[in-house]
């Protein structure tokens, strides 16, 4: 059974959906008839992304695992937190780690905020990872799709970066630590090996981790990489637009040549 | 109005229309093959709906993970202080298990970067379009990919174990192979061969880690392709199956089985602080 709403309500909400103002936001009516869910999908900024229409194969949970989406939430949830922790976090040696304890204990829910940081990022480097294996198991890397590949492969590393980037941000011992090692696997990049390590920690090559350090990190962390990681993301699936969605099994029917073997047909 | 003989046209203009039907011609159209109309759903609800789902349930065990587990937060950072593990985080492991064996520029730098650029190069090696859309590409494929795993698995595991716990007159792991005899006043040591520790380096941290790598990987390659005669796409799944098999082995012996400063260890004896998430 349905519950209608009463009389009054309904006249109520006609009088809103059809106001001027009502009509300038949603430009059709509600998406329970196939025009107007052809109509949302254009009129959206967001639902734009999609088609109007999908292929029944592509919807199957067992084809993509929704990974790549998951993903993409990830890193949502990973933008919005992390700006909320901006409000909070000073990067400087002497104040980032007092900062990340006071966000633990005396701000409403600080610490709930910083877990969901830290493990949506650990997640996302994991759910990134095995989104590549589900492409490359069923085989969506193939023509059309080969460039869409190749961004991808930079996906997962600006992912790495940008949760490396972050390690380094409470300035503790885990953080110290990881940007020791990862400064010693810079530094003995052939030839180029000392100018990476200072680009990477300090103004001058010699320098050691410390406040040089932890402001480049700041900043790559919160401007840079995001940006350069939203901007691939969209091309991302702008090209799966373009490479017709997602890939499909090729309906073949196999019919007998003239050689006895057997050929595929189209 | 002109007279036209309809008979010649196929497809008369309408005098009336800027436009026309010019020609039919036979070719595929981006539909054809590939289900058919009657195989597509609109996106509004069937794909938003799956959308709305996967937001809500990873927003939610998100959520549960962030009330009960909470991230560590150590010490406060000091650069001068020796600590007793340093570890990078989880998914570089892997890259720091392989700096124990290799010279370093190999492991940190050389060895990731042409792994990436292998992966990049896919798509442009495996240019059939045979088993799109099909997981592994069939059960054989998927036989071929579980092989290439444990292959991979399995020989990263006697690596390491080989390199740490081979022990033979005073050297460890390859190093041991490169050990002689020297008897000094009647007394008989045991040192190594090489004359210099460059010698060393190239013979034992370069040469035989990549001669290593190499034969591993087209020893996988050549078998599945002569032995379990496989086409391209399937050679693929083998060699990248065993590059997924080496990240997690090498990452997990990175994470559970290593202590103070990165020595070999048992999981049951790791001191604190050694799992670093
Ligand atoms: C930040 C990281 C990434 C995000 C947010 C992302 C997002 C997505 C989404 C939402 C899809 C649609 C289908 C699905 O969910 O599986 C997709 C498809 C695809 N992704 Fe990604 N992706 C990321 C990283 C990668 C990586 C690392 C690769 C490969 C190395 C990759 C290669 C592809 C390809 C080739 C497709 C098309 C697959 C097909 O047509 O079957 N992506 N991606």
């Amino acid at each position: 059974m349905i519950l209608k709403p009463p009389p009054i309500v309904e006249k109520m909400l006609g009088i809103v959906r059809s106001s001027t103002v009502w009509r300038s936001f949603w430009r059709q009516g509600y998406p329970s008839n196939d025009e107007n869910r052809a109509l949302i999908m254009f009129n959206s900024l967001f639902l734009h992304l999609h088609p109007v229409k999908v292929k029944g194969h592509t919807l199957k949970i067992t084809y993509t695992w929704g990974l790549g989406f998951i993903a993409f939430w990830l890193f949502v949830i990973l933008t919005i937190t992390g700006v909320v922790l901006m409000f909070f976090y000073v990067p400087s040696t002497t104040r980032a780690y007092q900062d990340i304890q006071a966000l633990e204990t005396t701000i409403p829910f600080g610490i709930v905020l910083r877990n969901m940081h830290r493990w949506a990022a650990h997640l996302m480097v994991l759910i990134v990872f095995l989104h590549m294996c589900r492409v490359f198991y069923t085989g969506g890397y193939k023509a059309p799709r080969e460039w869409n590949w190749v961004v991808g492969v930079n996906m997962l590393v600006l992912t790495s970066m940008l949760s490396f980037t972050g390690y380094l941000l409470p300035w503790d011992d885990l953080a110290i630590s990881a940007i020791k090692i990862g400064s010693q696997i810079a530094a003995v990049t052939p030839f180029i090996g000392q100018w990476v390590r200072g680009l990477m920690i300090g103004a001058t090559p010699t320098e050691e981790v410390g406040q040089n350090a932890l402001l480049r990190f700041y900043v790559l962390h919160v401007m840079i990489l995001p940006i350069v990681l939203y901007l691939l993301i969209f091309f991302h699936f702008w090209r799966i637009r373009k490479d017709g969605g997602l890939s499909l099994p090729e309906k073949t029917a196999e019919e007998p040549a003239d050689n006895g073997k057997k050929v595929l047909v189209n | 109005m002109t007279t036209r003989d309809t008979r010649q046209e196929f497809f008369p203009k309408d005098p009336k229309k800027t436009y026309g039907l010019m020609e039919l011609m036979k070719g595929t159209a981006p539909l054809v093959g590939k289900g058919g109309p009657e195989d597509t759903f609109f996106s509004w609800p069937h794909l938003l709906i799956l959308e709305l789902l996967a937001m809500l349930g990873t927003t939610f065990v998100l959520i549960l993970l962030s009330i009960y587990v909470r991230a560590p937060l150590r010490e406060i950072a000091d650069p001068d202080k020796v600590q007793l593990v340093e570890k990078a985080p989880w998914y570089f492991l892997n890259i720091q298990e392989l700096l124990r064996h290799m010279n370093p520029a190999l492991a940190g730098v050389i060895i990731p970067n042409i792994a990436l650029g292998l992966v990049m190069a896919i798509p442009y090696i495996d240019r059939s379009n045979k088993d799109v859309g099909v997981w592994f590409a069939g059960t054989k494929g998927a036989k071929i990919a579980l092989f290439g795993f444990l292959y991979a698995s399995v020989m990263m595991v006697a690596l390491v174990v080989f390199n740490e716990k081979f022990h033979w007159h005073g050297g460890t792991g390859v190093n041991a192979l490169f050990m002689q005899a020297e008897t000094v006043k009647g007394i008989t040591t045991y040192v190594t061969r090489f004359p210099s520790a460059i010698a060393q380096d190239i013979v034992v941290g370069q040469a035989i880690p990549c001669a290593l790598i190499f034969f591993l990987s087209l020893m996988l390659g050549v078998g599945t392709w002569k032995i379990a005669k496989a086409n391209t796409r399937e050679i693929i799944i083998a060699l990248f199956s065993a590059f997924v098999a080496a990240y997690f082995v090498l990452m997990i012996i990175g994470i559970f089985f290593r202590g103070e400063s990165f020595s070999f260890i048992s999981p049951l004896n790791l001191p604190p602080g050694a799992i670093s998430f």
